[in-house]
């Protein structure tokens, strides 16, 4: 599909005098310093952005987001027209992840597909100092929630962070992979690919796979860093709970986020695909439950417990109990955070982890 | 702990270096160079210890305080180790975070101006509680200082081989008609308030002694810095304009910065105990164009501020202290001063310079900064230059993107229309 510059130019005008300016702008044209008039702000810069994406099927990288690139309609259009070179419309979920995907290799992102026991497992890398980091997603987010930890490290630190299989763009035999089984394929993985002790940094319930990988390859593993997870001693009821917040994805954002981000209908798409996927219903079957409250039980690793001081999914209490069962483990707790550190306060959340790991 | 002030009767007719002003510049230069063997004399009309604003560290900062010996006396002062700089947005909806580069510290200004005296007596430096009243020489070389001692004792005339203008904002060397006039920058007619406060509930961990800015929209921000482990400096900057039509004292526009500024703050002073008065400070954006000379210099403030926001004031002046002393090192067999003073000058505008352009981009495209500084590939260079590399920007591409993106505001700068003070 080609663009038309003086057609996108014109939909960006109706665009910008109806949602930016309530319809106050009757006389704006591409050629109005919009930047120097105040009318783009870092809300409306949401806004436009999110309608660029969904018009035009186009993601402005973040190096790109530059004052020459926005100061004034006629730029803007010239920018979509470049970054489209390459991008079609996302047709598909699929679509949408390898979109996302690879957006990161403009960041010096790696991304690779490598054949397990259970399947087809696609991770994201970074090229740097070992020992690696191996990072494992929440349960149902893609590689891609480590993007912004993953390009700050980029040519500095070693990471690697996996797709769950029936997540992201992991694809394994069965679609409906039980805990055990995610357990195994990650333990397959990482023999694969990994010949040096590695640091495991997980998130959410990706922590459960991780403590389970500590304690089969004690020699493999020199530090845990768990963010987002703590000890829930009644799986059964936190499960139903966690069901009840994620009713609907808006309902899940607000309880997941401290500053919940715009939901665009992209993120609304993926958003509602994983919360449909079988794999998110089948993680936590019986035996996926039953390990919840024994998931920090023999482990004997320096740990690190870095926890959003407004996480909703997993309280403070739960953080405290993982914490104490495991010997001499800390936690670092950061202010106005939700549930993701690493992509709420991806910042802070490194600090932390540096710091710690320098500490050892 | 060494004695404050020598008494004006023994001090000498002749010093190798005079400096007026025992603020950071002033007594970091004088440590230095009392350590190289040179007799030094400071002369000081303020009694110390003395509130005085100016309270974060970069991390260059740091590092001077660690070449002198000080990371000891730093911890035993209680004064907070500092990981970084917390950036609150408009209404909170988001936030940075900008680590330091080098360790360093949130200080009490008052004891730790004290502290850095203290080391330059105990390095042999001779202080001299007195008012600089008027400087001897052609005009252009600087033979010495006359000074009025605070002890009653008449007016006398100390020489000197090189002289260095320490004196902050009062820029001795300017009123004197030896360094230029001061050019009003363009942060000119913003007005800081400030005061201490206890009791202010801050973020948990080691991040609880991170600086705090929280942004409102252009030209009005605050402040929030631990400057020990009981006491925060809270202070709100405004434009000269906002002041009026808000306020009609200090007291009641640091109360309308808690909160119309940014709705993180009011919380945080809800149960704070006020423990210092209001105080204010303004026309502190400048710079003096000539402010080298044969055998002087102006050194921080005396020559040049350019915004409080990213805390440059006291990390610029140290550096520019030890930039300058260890330059001279290699001058006193010579006696020839002036190709390292016009070195220096050349050093301190190219960096300042730079410094200038972040600041400025920051305040004129706050929606592409909070980007780069969350997401992009500029953010690292972004933290280097705030840590000090401003000096020595080499292989660097942010400096040259934001001079780009600034154009012509890169180098402005309008006549001085107003004095500098700071009551």
């Amino acid at each position: 599909m080609g663009f038309d510059s003086v057609g996108i130019t014109h939909e960006l005008t109706s665009f910008t005098n109806l949602n930016l300016l309530n319809g106050q702008g009757d006389d704006l044209t591409h050629e109005t310093p919009i930047l120097e008039l105040g009318i783009l702000d870092s809300l409306s810069m949401v806004s436009l952005l999110s309608f660029i994406e969904e018009t035009y099927g186009v993601r402005i990288s973040e190096d790109q987001i530059v004052p020459q690139h926005f100061s004034d309609l006629a730029s803007i259009t010239q920018l979509i027209i470049s970054m489209s070179d390459g991008q079609t419309r996302a047709s598909s979920l699929q679509d949408e992840l390898r979109q996302l995907v690879s957006l990161q290799r403009s960041y010096g992102l790696k991304s690779k597909e490598i054949d397990t026991i259970r399947g087809r497992h696609h991770v994201l890398e970074t090229k740097g100092a070992e020992p690696a980091w191996v990072l494992l997603p929440a349960l149902g987010n893609p590689s891609t929630s480590w993007a912004h930890v993953m390009r700050t490290l980029s040519g500095e630190q070693k990471t690697i962070a996996p797709d769950f299989g029936g997540f992201g763009l992991s694809v394994y035999a069965d679609d409906a992979p039980t805990y055990r089984d995610h357990v195994d394929a990650t333990l397959s993985l990482l023999d694969q690919i990994i010949h040096a002790p590695i640091v495991l940094v997980a998130s959410s319930a990706g922590a459960m796979i991780a403590t389970e990988v500590a304690r089969q390859r004690p020699d493999k593993v020199k530090a845990l860093i768990i963010t987002g997870f703590g000890l829930i001693e009644e799986p059964t009821g936190w499960w139903r709970n966690l069901q009840a917040m994620s009713e609907t994805p808006q309902k899940f954002m607000d309880a997941a986020y401290y500053t919940p981000p715009e939901l665009t209908p992209a993120l609304l798409r993926i958003l509602e695909d994983v919360l449909a996927r079988p794999a998110y219903h089948n993680f936590l079957d019986v035996e996926g439950l039953a390990e919840m409250s024994t998931t920090f039980d023999n482990i004997d690793l320096p740990t690190l417990f870095v926890a959003g001081e407004d996480d909703q999914i997993i309280g403070r209490k739960a953080v405290e109990a993982a914490c104490k069962l495991i010997p001499n483990a800390r936690i670092e707790w950061i202010a106005r955070c939700g549930h993701f550190p690493p992509v709420e306060r991806p910042q802070p959340f490194l600090w932390y982890v540096r710091e710690f790991l320098n500490s050892l | 702990m060494p004695n404050s002030a020598t008494e004006s009767s023994t001090i000498k007719d002749f010093y190798d270096v005079v400096i007026v002003g025992s603020g950071p510049g002033g007594a970091t230069a004088a440590a230095f160079l009392a350590k190289q063997g040179r007799t030094v004399l400071v002369v000081e009309s303020a009694a110390f210890p003395r509130f005085h604003i100016g309270e974060s560290l970069t991390g260059s900062a740091g590092e001077v305080i660690r070449e002198l010996g000080l990371e000891t006396e730093m911890a035993e002062k209680g004064y907070p180790e500092k990981p970084g700089v917390t950036v609150i947005g408009q209404q909170a909806r988001n936030e940075f975070f900008v680590p330091v580069m080098m360790e360093t510290w949130q200080v009490r200004r008052s004891t730790f101006d004290e502290m850095l005296r203290d080391l330059s007596v105990k390095n042999g430096v001779t202080y001299l509680s007195a008012r600089a009243s008027g400087i001897e020489g052609d005009g252009n070389v600087i033979t010495g200082v006359r000074v009025v001692p605070n002890d009653g004792s008449p007016e006398r005339i100390i020489e000197c081989r090189v002289f260095l203008d320490a004196s902050g904002q009062s820029n001795f060397l300017s009123k004197q008609g030896i360094a230029a006039e001061p050019n009003v920058d363009i942060f000119d007619g913003q007005i800081a308030f400030f005061a201490h406060f206890e009791n202010v509930p801050r973020d948990p961990g080691p991040f609880s002694n991170n600086t705090t800015i929280f942004y409102s929209k252009l030209y009005h921000w605050a402040w929030m810095i631990p400057i020990s482990p009981t006491v925060d400096s809270f202070g709100v900057v405004l434009p000269r304009q906002t002041y009026k039509q808000v306020a009609s004292s200090p007291a009641e526009a640091l109360d309308w910065g808690i909160e119309n500024i940014n709705p993180e703050i009011a919380g945080r002073l809800r149960n704070a105990r006020q423990v210092e008065k209001v105080r204010v400070c303004r026309d502190y954006s400048y710079k003096i164009d000539r402010f080298v000379g044969p055998n002087w210099a102006c050194i921080g403030d005396a020559h040049r501020f350019l915004d409080p926001i990213f805390s440059f004031g006291v990390s610029f002046a140290m550096m520019e202290a030890r930039q300058i002393a260890l330059g001279l090192e290699e001058c006193w067999e010579s006696d020839d001063f002036e190709p390292m003073f016009r070195e220096f000058s050349l050093w301190s505008d190219k960096g300042q310079d730079i410094a200038n352009d972040l600041i400025k981009y920051f305040w004129k495209y706050p929606v592409f900064f909070g980007y780069q500084m969350q997401n992009a590939s500029l953010r690292n260079e972004v933290i280097q230059l705030f840590g000090g590399a401003c000096f020595n920007p080499e292989n660097m591409r942010v400096p040259a993107l934001f001079r780009e993106a600034l154009g012509a505001d890169s180098t402005q700068s309008v006549a001085a229309t107003s004095t500098p003070m700071c009551a």
